[in-house]
């Protein structure tokens, strides 16, 4: 499994595991019931220390996107529609404030789109 | 540990309570610092030259008499010495021996040392085994140390300022044998004052200055967290905010925080600007900003 860890980003790393493993599933590279590193194989992978891997499972365990099965390892749990229902209402709670703010002050909404659209061509 | 999620240990692996050190020469080393370090962790402790770092690392190992509570693997360092391991800051050596003699004295003196280890490490270090060590680099020095150090059974190892003379290589091979003693079980404490290496390595982070601790707290909790913000020098209400530390800069005040009504206060307003801190930045503002404001 290839997670990116940046150390600059303002993201802090275990935040980075969690969306590289939402990303590979995102993008098909994991399959729903695929087994994932264990948390020592993977932070031995990314060169990070193995209490944040634990972290990161955790977390994703606790949002239903892995489980751990005893004596085989970590698997996961949901599948890539599944994963972009979930990303999709992040987004969406992330651009509530924001959006609700450029409304009030007076911003159309094909304004708005505008931007987006300049910037998912400049990604 | 098995396949489940690793849990942070409840189990410290080290407890410091009212922990003071004053030197014959009235120096105040170490003020009341409490810290505890849990089983399985690597805990970096930061600060400038003469924060008390060396001192703590001194108290824990019983060199030096101190005040306080300080319990190694939950008893007194003098029964659990075999199961801890450190690398003192100054690399001092018999320097007429050569390496490999060095090391068949190592064979005789620690307990659970694997002599054929050290051998290893020394190789990948490509460390002469037959030179004396008095025409050791500093950095070849450091490097004999730590091939010491790791070949050593421990349960506990403590570094103080492990890569120091070190080539940018050599530092990153030793970060990763850092990281492999956490991986197989063990508690790291080491001192640094290499941020980047602290970002690397490091779980947790206890910061010290003049002898006190003025943080601890997990590496990856600094940028979800802490915020900055810089404030223009006229901002109304900075007494009703709450900040970790603030310094006054020319033309604006900076203030780091973490209290969530200061930063939700904080972060729409159109006069401030706000940025997520990296290690560096926690730390300078952390350790400028005390005294102004």
């Amino acid at each position: 499994m290839w997670i990116k860890i940046e150390l600059r980003s303002p993201l802090p790393v275990y935040e980075q595991i969690k969306v590289g493993i939402k990303e590979a599933i995102l993008s098909g590279k994991c399959e729903k019931e695929e087994l994932i590193p264990s948390i020592r194989e993977l932070a031995k992978e990314i060169k990070v220390n193995p209490n944040t891997v634990a972290r990161a499972y955790r977390e994703l365990e606790q949002e239903g996107v892995i489980f751990s099965r005893q004596g085989i390892g970590f698997m996961i749990n949901v599948s890539t529609a599944e994963i972009k229902e979930q990303f999709l209402s992040e987004l969406e709670k992330e651009l509530r404030i924001p959006l609700k703010r450029l409304k009030k002050s007076g911003i159309a909404l094909e304004e708005v789109q505008k931007v987006v659209g300049a910037i998912w061509e400049m990604e | 540990m098995g396949n489940g999620i690793i849990d942070y240990s409840e189990k410290f692996a080290l407890q410091i309570n009212g922990l003071s050190k004053i030197y014959r020469n009235e120096v105040h080393a170490v003020k009341d610092l409490d810290l505890n370090i849990y089983e399985g962790e690597v805990h970096a402790l930061l600060g400038p030259n003469g924060a008390g770092k060396t001192t703590t690392i001194k108290a824990i190992l019983g060199f030096i008499a101190y005040e306080g509570d300080v319990k190694v693997l939950g008893e007194g360092i003098d029964l659990v010495r075999e199961n801890v391991a450190f690398v003192p800051e100054e690399k001092n050596f018999y320097e007429f021996l050569t390496p490999y003699r060095t090391i068949k004295i190592c064979k005789g003196i620690i307990p659970q040392f694997d002599e054929n280890k050290a051998f290893e490490y020394m190789k990948r270090f490509s460390l002469p085994m037959e030179k004396k060590i008095s025409s050791f680099s500093n950095g070849m020095k450091t490097s004999l140390y730590l091939s010491i150090c790791f070949a050593q059974k421990a349960s506990l190892y403590i570094f103080d300022e492990p890569t120091w003379g070190l080539d940018p290589i050599r530092n990153n091979d030793i970060l990763d044998m850092i990281r492999d003693l956490v991986i197989d079980g063990k508690t790291v404490l080491y001192t640094s004052h290499i941020i980047s290496d602290v970002e690397k390595i490091a779980d947790r982070i206890s910061v010290m200055h003049e002898g006190r601790r003025l943080f601890t707290g997990y590496v990856d909790d600094i940028k979800g967290d802490f915020r900055v913000f810089y404030l223009p020098t006229d901002f109304q209400g900075l007494e009703t905010l709450r900040y970790l530390s603030g310094k006054r800069e020319r033309e604006r005040t900076v203030i780091l925080t973490d209290d969530g009504e200061t930063i939700e206060r904080l972060e729409h307003s159109s006069e401030v600007e706000m940025s997520v801190p990296d290690m560096e930045m926690f730390f300078q503002i952390l350790l400028r900003g005390k005294n102004y404001v």
